[in-house]
């Protein structure tokens, strides 16, 4: 069992809450102070974007340890639906986004169906292939997809009347749904079913003869991974109003894979502080373009020699170091 | 007494500081924003499009810039990825608030851009082959190269007229060029009559460099004629597997990628005996505005590429209408592009017209007669045309306000 | 759509050309997988690279082609050995999934640092055989590709040869049957899976200069190849050499025949739907034993 899935490292329940809600506190005040900035709000909405997506993988490819890497397709695939049920269909924001969260999720389970009875390679295999022909069916779908020129002129949110105009509105969107995306991941890691997803993830065949049924707890792993990968993208259509399948490429997932690593393929704080990293890197590098791709890889090979754990690891390592107790002690006085 | 001081003292701060406004405004540069493709697969003409207007930027800074102010180009890479595109665009216009903006080098890209500069009040250009935008622009962004469909119908006639061909074939990468492409040949050359028709196409996924399944079912349908219409790093093994695959027998055509050095670096002396349609700014053009460019161009970067010329164009015309503007107001500056006519570009004449917003309505064929050096080819066709190109019509009216169009008609001759 | 005999047989005909050259990439994942239990995303972008080496030894260096080859083979089989060395070595312990995306980290490392020194143009070899196509009946046969396939053959054959025939291939496949038990024979595991590397890395780079000749040299071959060599590998039986090598004819008949009894744009999706069928009755793949033994 690997050290920091049972314990929670870090500071007790009450400091946590404190910490919590003065970082919502904050992050609901930055409209309000940088209203001008509009370049830092497209920031934060990035995050946010990048934030989800990233909570989503790090459950299914992190936590439950599925070879998946078809992440970026199925946020893709969220954004077509919501782009239909909005554009085509008039249907109104909200519901498109549950509509394209829950079909994203039922993709998902779909491929953990007879992903999740094999391991290793094919599971890889058979994602990242999927991702290849999700993104050529987005080029030929034409009626649906609006073909390879893309899907134009989705319509802006309008949420209990009020109709999305300017950055600051889609910042507070974002936010409360990557606040969404946290608190559900957090709860599901928490949960039972988050800690048998873990446990099956670190030694799938010791978790099966304990009587778990693994093949059960994969699927809703992948369900819920791929449902926040669904909400992200119904978001991100409405944002950018046009989508096209080239952001639904190889590059992205390399971005989230990158983060991943950096954070800790088993640390939600990591994970969060690899997003925050990895956004305002990547905008700023975005101009020494394709070098931005090549540091990603090195920072893969760097962290996987130096740091496999991530930055969550590193953290709940030096927590431990710093506080002397033992973690077993730690449990006790967390439960 | 103290409130004539105090008015006479307002006056004089608030001239001060008007004239230093000014002064500030002078200095300051004129900023062209370009979004375009400089790497990734579009990279093989985003990059040296790019180029070309840094260079022909610094040649105009040489000469004083326009209008005594220095011309700055700022530009990001849209990796030809639309969503990129539109988060450059956006940059551009709200953050480093430029005066021109080139909205991006794929004909996608352009598309969901474009509002961008609409919505920020910037004169626009671009080259993207798209009648999509052009129709949508309302006047907003004009076009640096030849229509498509100018060159192509060109190619389709010359097929027909000059080589009699009857049975040919279509090879196309399935995106939104190759299909309007395929279309606008077949339409061109059916029409030309004789029986002549399109016997087979046959499609291909974007990206693919297999074709090979597509041409053996190509070579049994007995073909006297096969156009390629394929884009980038792919058209080489297109190209070179068409002719393995179709023998010597049948006619090869293309369009202007196979204008470019580097694509004829790869094929080689496979090329010769192939056709291509293209704009009128290759080596090739004897006119001296043309070679005076493309002469500087390969002096400095090594390689002339047919898109440096549309570069060349753009910024040449845009500049020109500045300056008769002598303004940086968006409206201002796309009402003296519109009231252009016979301005000279290394293209050709550059004459506006209202009704479709194309331009530059010269299309040429050139027999690829000099196997990896295109500067040998051999121009074998030129068609003009000064028929508007779609029977869609720009609506000016939003931004250029009611009256506008009738007034330029009028202008122009035309109804 | 009417059935065309002639045309089905041509379409098997190349598809089996092609096939030697997925065989070869899927033979490279095999033998890495095998020994040192890591799924190298990276294969395409070794190919890749090859091709591009071999490209510049033959317009820098005063070698003909065999030389130039021969330079990107020892190039391509340094580079990967080295890459074990400082990067891998130390992983084998963690998770699988982290060292999977270290490699697709190396893909894009190396397929970002060709597109900046090499530039984004694709090029190619020169012609050294003819292209006219020569009909054998029904069938089009290109001479060149001819040329290019005997060539992988051969290099198959010699591959198998090195490893059945010779003390170090033997002493790798023990390697990769049981690490501890190569040990205790004597065999230095560390130096049998640096050297696994460096051979999968050639294998890939025959493959990627045959890729080269049939279509060209790009930056984006490299992601196509990796796909068809890693679906091969799988669709044969991944680990195990001889069964990888077929799954790379049957992938590449699989694929063209479906081109022309389905559709020609939706090839892949065609294809991949196929061996996503079969893998679901037959998970170990078409010619390896259930269990997934490790034969190389």
């Amino acid at each position: 069992m690997s050290g920091s899935s049972e314990v929670r490292a870090g500071p007790g329940p009450r400091a946590r809450m404190l910490l919590h809600v003065g970082l919502i506190a904050a992050l609901l005040l930055v409209p309000v102070l940088f209203h001008e900035h509009l370049f830092l709000l497209r920031l934060f909405v990035q995050m946010f974007l990048g934030a989800t997506v990233l909570m989503g993988f790090l459950v299914i490819l992190g936590f439950s340890k599925q070879f998946s890497l078809a992440q970026v397709a199925i946020y893709g695939i969220g954004a077509y639906i919501a782009a239909n049920l909005t554009a085509t269909l008039g249907v109104s924001f909200v519901p498109a986004m549950l509509i394209s969260g829950l079909v994203a999720g039922l993709v998902g389970a779909l491929i953990a169906i007879p992903g999740a009875r094999f391991v290793g390679p094919w599971l890889a295999l058979v994602t990242f292939a999927f991702a290849e022909i999700v993104r050529i069916l987005m080029a030929r779908l034409k009626p649906l997809t609006g073909g390879a020129v893309g899907f134009r002129n989705i319509p802006r949110p309008e949420i209990f009347g009020y109709r999305f105009t300017g950055e600051a509105d889609y910042y507070y969107l974002f936010l409360a749904m990557a606040l969404l995306a946290y608190f559900v991941t957090l709860r599901f890691r928490n949960s039972p079913q988050g800690r048998i997803a873990l446990a099956i993830g670190d030694n799938p065949d010791i978790a099966a003869s304990l009587g778990v049924n693994v093949f059960r707890h994969r699927i809703f792993a992948f369900f819920i991974g791929s449902m926040l990968a669904g909400f992200a993208g119904a978001a991100f259509a409405a944002y950018a109003t046009y989508i096209s399948p080239e952001s639904f490429g190889l590059a992205h997932t390399i971005h989230y894979l990158t983060m991943l690593v950096v954070g800790g393929l088993e640390s939600i704080p990591g994970a969060l502080l690899a997003v925050i990293f990895f956004t305002f890197s990547h905008n700023q590098l975005m101009a020494l373009h394709p070098w931005d791709l090549i540091l990603d890889g090195f920072i893969i090979l760097l962290f996987m020699n130096v740091m496999p754990r991530g930055l969550g690891g590193l953290a709940s390592d030096l927590w431990h170091r710093r506080s002397g107790k033992r973690p077993e002690i730690k449990a006790e006085a967390a439960s | 007494m103290k409130a004539l001081l105090c008015k006479l003292t307002a006056a004089v701060l608030l001239s001060v500081g008007l004239a230093s406004t000014a002064a500030a405004q002078a200095q300051e540069p004129i900023r062209f924003g370009v979004s375009t493709a400089v790497s990734g697969d579009a990279a093989s003409y985003g990059k040296p499009f790019l180029d070309a207007i840094q260079y022909v930027a610094d040649e105009f800074n040489k000469t004083g810039g326009i209008m005594g102010r220095k011309v700055q180009v700022i530009y990001y890479d849209d990796r030809g990825v639309p969503d990129q595109g539109l988060q450059a665009s956006k940059k551009l216009v709200f953050d480093d608030k430029v005066h021109v903006l080139q909205p991006g080098s794929t004909s996608g890209v352009i598309l969901s851009s474009m509002p961008v500069g609409k919505d920020g009040k910037v004169a626009m250009w671009g080259y993207g082959l798209s009648k999509q935008w052009l129709v949508e622009s309302e006047g907003a962004i004009f076009r640096s190269a030849s229509p498509d469909q100018v060159m192509v119908s060109g190619l389709a006639n010359f097929a027909h007229a000059q080589r009699k061909l009857r049975r040919v074939g279509i090879l196309h990468i399935d995106n939104f060029y190759g299909e309007s492409t395929r279309d606008l040949f077949k339409t061109s050359f059916e029409a030309a009559g004789d029986n002549a028709k399109v016997i087979a196409i046959a499609t291909a996924s974007d990206g693919t460099r297999d074709f090979s399944s597509q041409l053996l079912t190509l070579s049994r349908a007995k073909l006297d004629g096969l156009v390629i219409i394929v884009t980038g790093s792919n058209f080489g093994p297109a190209f070179r597997q068409a002719r393995q695959f179709l023998g010597k027998d049948v006619v090869l055509m293309a369009d202007t990628q196979m204008a470019d050095p580097k694509t004829r670096a790869e094929i080689q002396e496979l090329a010769v005996g192939a056709f291509y349609a293209s704009s009128p700014m290759t080596p090739l053009n004897p006119d001296p505005v043309a070679q005076r460019w493309v002469g500087e161009l390969r002096k400095k970067f090594g390689i002339y590429q047919e898109i440096m010329g549309r570069a060349v164009v753009g910024m040449t015309v845009m500049k020109e209408a500045i300056e008769r503007a002598k303004s940086t107001d968006s409206v201002a500056i796309m009402k003296e592009v519109h009231k252009m006519r016979n301005f000279a570009t290394p293209a050709g004449p550059f004459t506006y017209d209202p009704r479709d917003g194309e331009a530059l309505k010269t299309g040429v064929v050139i027999e690829a007669t000099g196997g990896s050096d295109p500067t040998k080819d051999k121009v074998v066709f030129t068609s003009r045309s000064s028929d508007p190109v779609y029977k869609e019509r720009i609506d000016y009216t939003r931004i250029f306000g009611a009256g506008y169009r009738e007034q330029l008609y009028k202008l122009h001759g035309v109804n | 759509m009417e059935f065309d005999p002639g045309l089905l047989a041509n379409q098997v005909v190349w598809g089996v050309m092609v096939g030697i050259s997925y065989s070869l990439l899927a033979m490279s994942f095999s033998l890495i997988f095998a020994t040192s239990n890591t799924i190298n995303f990276a294969i395409g972008e070794f190919a890749m690279l090859a091709a591009y080496l071999c490209f510049t030894a033959l317009s820098k260096l005063p070698v003909g082609f065999v030389g130039a080859a021969l330079v990107s083979m020892v190039g391509i089989a340094g580079f990967a050995m080295l890459l074990e060395r400082i990067a891998f070595r130390r992983l084998y312990d963690l998770d699988p999934i982290l060292i999977l995306i270290g490699t697709i980290g190396v893909s894009s490392i190396v397929k970002n640092l060709v597109l900046i020194i090499w530039g984004p143009y694709s090029m190619s070899f020169p012609r050294y055989f003819p292209v006219e196509p020569v009909m054998l009946g029904p069938v089009l046969i290109i001479p060149q590709n001819v040329v290019v396939v005997s060539v992988g053959l051969v290099a198959m054959i010699c591959f198998h040869l090195f490893m059945t025939r010779t003390r170090l291939g033997t002493a790798m496949r023990a390697t990769a049957q049981n690490i501890r038990g190569a040990t205790l024979v004597g065999i230095n595991p560390r130096l049998c899976v640096n050297l696994s590397w460096g051979l999968g890395a050639m294998m890939a780079g025959i493959a990627g200069v045959m890729i080269a000749f049939t279509y060209n040299i790009s930056v984006d071959m490299g992601g196509a190849s990796g796909l068809k060599g890693f679906t091969s590998a799988i669709l044969g039986g991944f680990g195990n050499l001889p069964a990888s090598m077929a799954g790379g004819v049957v992938l590449g008949i699989v694929e063209n025949a479906s081109a022309e009894v389905f559709s020609h744009e939706y090839k892949d999706v065609v294809a991949f739907t196929v061996i996503v069928l079969i893998l679901l009755f037959k998970p170990s793949g078409l010619f390896a034993r259930s269990g997934g033994a490790r034969r190389i």
